[in-house]
């Protein structure tokens, strides 16, 4: 089983080729909003210098959000186009959740977060067990400081939580007064949402979809269906 | 968040609306949201190719208008946004102003259209032609975008001469 997978959610923009569960190589590159000239290229790259090339994946997986809306536009139409026209299914993978795999394997329970504006931030909660991959314990939502309490209420109240991602100040000083020394931040440089967790959910999620079924999970509500009244 | 006018000046060509635009940008943080206002050719887009050279951007920088926001790297990456093609506030979501706000600075023309996004500190700039080549320059800023601007000795004198420049 092939899968090509890339993340375009956050700064910076990652594809990944996996073959059987082991990862064949992959590639990262800056600026989600710039990534439109890079993306196809270094996905040819990291196929051509495996013997491959677009149409051989058995699947492609591909970071849905939530995040930056510019990058998950770019990396959702061309992995929707690709697919269309290779009849190549999509595994769609949500960037919470590819972020939380950045925590070190022995951290019990996670919180993923990207920063949406100066005080909200998006972030879901998972558990983990020894060796195990994070399970789900909350949805990935759209939150403020003030939604943390009932967000932490799903979790086990006495264990560490670590923070994966770029957590705004406003998450930080809220965390540090509702759990003070339990809350343990990740730097941000060693932890954004990578294109070899996507590869890595897609290959063990369920049944990959057609591409028509592959749509962004923004949390935000975008000026479309603002102006237009359409439910994105 | 509470503005303060820190000054009112006149400039005398654009190569002064410039330079005004450098000694700004050398002082700005990470966060800054700048609202640039004034008419068609007021000096807006002038006073960003100073910010630009301020934050030692070598690239040009041009109106963002059909593009909407430009984007530059610096000492701190510059995203130079263009409201004035925009219809709704939801649109600046679209545009990832706040990841914008939180990698660098935001630079925004016809920021009037709309109320500013949160931003760590705010500056106003109001540009409203005073001669064909003199503009008058209205500057306000937060408390904190105000210290900042303090820190530099060249852009205080600056501010602090009269009307016109050097007389």
């Amino acid at each position: 089983m092939k899968i090509l997978g890339i993340s375009t959610s956050g700064s910076t923009c990652g594809a990944a080729l996996m073959r059987d569960g082991a990862i064949l190589g992959c590639d990262s590159f800056p600026g989600a909003r710039k990534c439109s000239e890079e993306l196809i290229p270094r996905m040819e790259r990291l196929l051509s210098s495996n013997g491959l090339d677009l149409r051989s994946p058995d699947m492609f997986a591909v970071d849905i959000g939530p995040g930056g809306m510019t990058g998950l536009k770019i990396g959702i139409v061309t992995i929707r186009t690709l697919s269309q026209v290779l009849s190549i299914p999509i595994s769609p993978v949500s960037s919470l959740e590819a972020l939380a795999r950045s925590a070190p394997e022995d951290a019990a329970l996670v919180m993923p977060a990207l920063p949406c504006t100066k005080s909200t931030f998006y972030a879901a909660l998972f558990r983990r067990a020894p060796g195990g991959a994070p399970e789900r314990l909350s949805p990935d939502a759209l939150l403020d400081p003030g939604s943390l309490p009932s967000l932490l209420s799903a979790a086990p109240s006495v264990q560490p939580l670590h923070i994966v991602g770029a957590a705004p100040d406003a998450l930080r000083a809220a965390l540090s007064s509702l759990i003070g020394p339990r809350a343990f931040f990740r730097d941000p440089a060693d932890s954004r949402p990578t294109a070899v967790a996507v590869c890595e959910i897609a290959a063990s999620g369920p049944a990959p979809s057609r591409f028509s079924d592959i749509l962004p999970n923004y949390l935000c509500v975008t000026a479309a269906e603002n102006n237009f009244g359409i439910k994105v | 968040m509470e503005l303060r006018t820190i000054a009112d000046i006149e400039t005398v060509s654009a190569a002064e609306t410039e330079e005004l635009g450098q000694l700004i940008g050398e002082a700005l943080e990470r966060g800054a949201f700048i609202a640039l206002e004034g008419d068609l050719g007021g000096g807006k887009t002038t006073f960003t190719r100073g910010l630009a050279r301020g934050l030692g951007i070598a690239s040009n920088v041009t109106s963002p208008t059909f593009q909407l926001v430009r984007e530059y790297e610096g000492r701190l990456g510059l995203f130079h946004f263009d409201f004035y093609r925009l219809e709704t506030a939801s649109e600046l979501v679209d545009l990832d102003i706040g990841y914008c706000l939180g990698a660098g600075v935001v630079a925004a023309e016809w920021a009037d259209r709309f109320p500013p996004p949160e931003s760590d500190s705010l500056l106003r700039l109001r540009f409203d032609w005073a001669a064909e080549n003199r503009r008058r320059i209205l500057i306000q800023a937060c408390p904190r975008a105000a210290a900042a601007l303090e820190k530099s000795d060249s852009l205080r004198l600056r501010l602090s001469a009269p009307p016109g420049g050097e007389q």
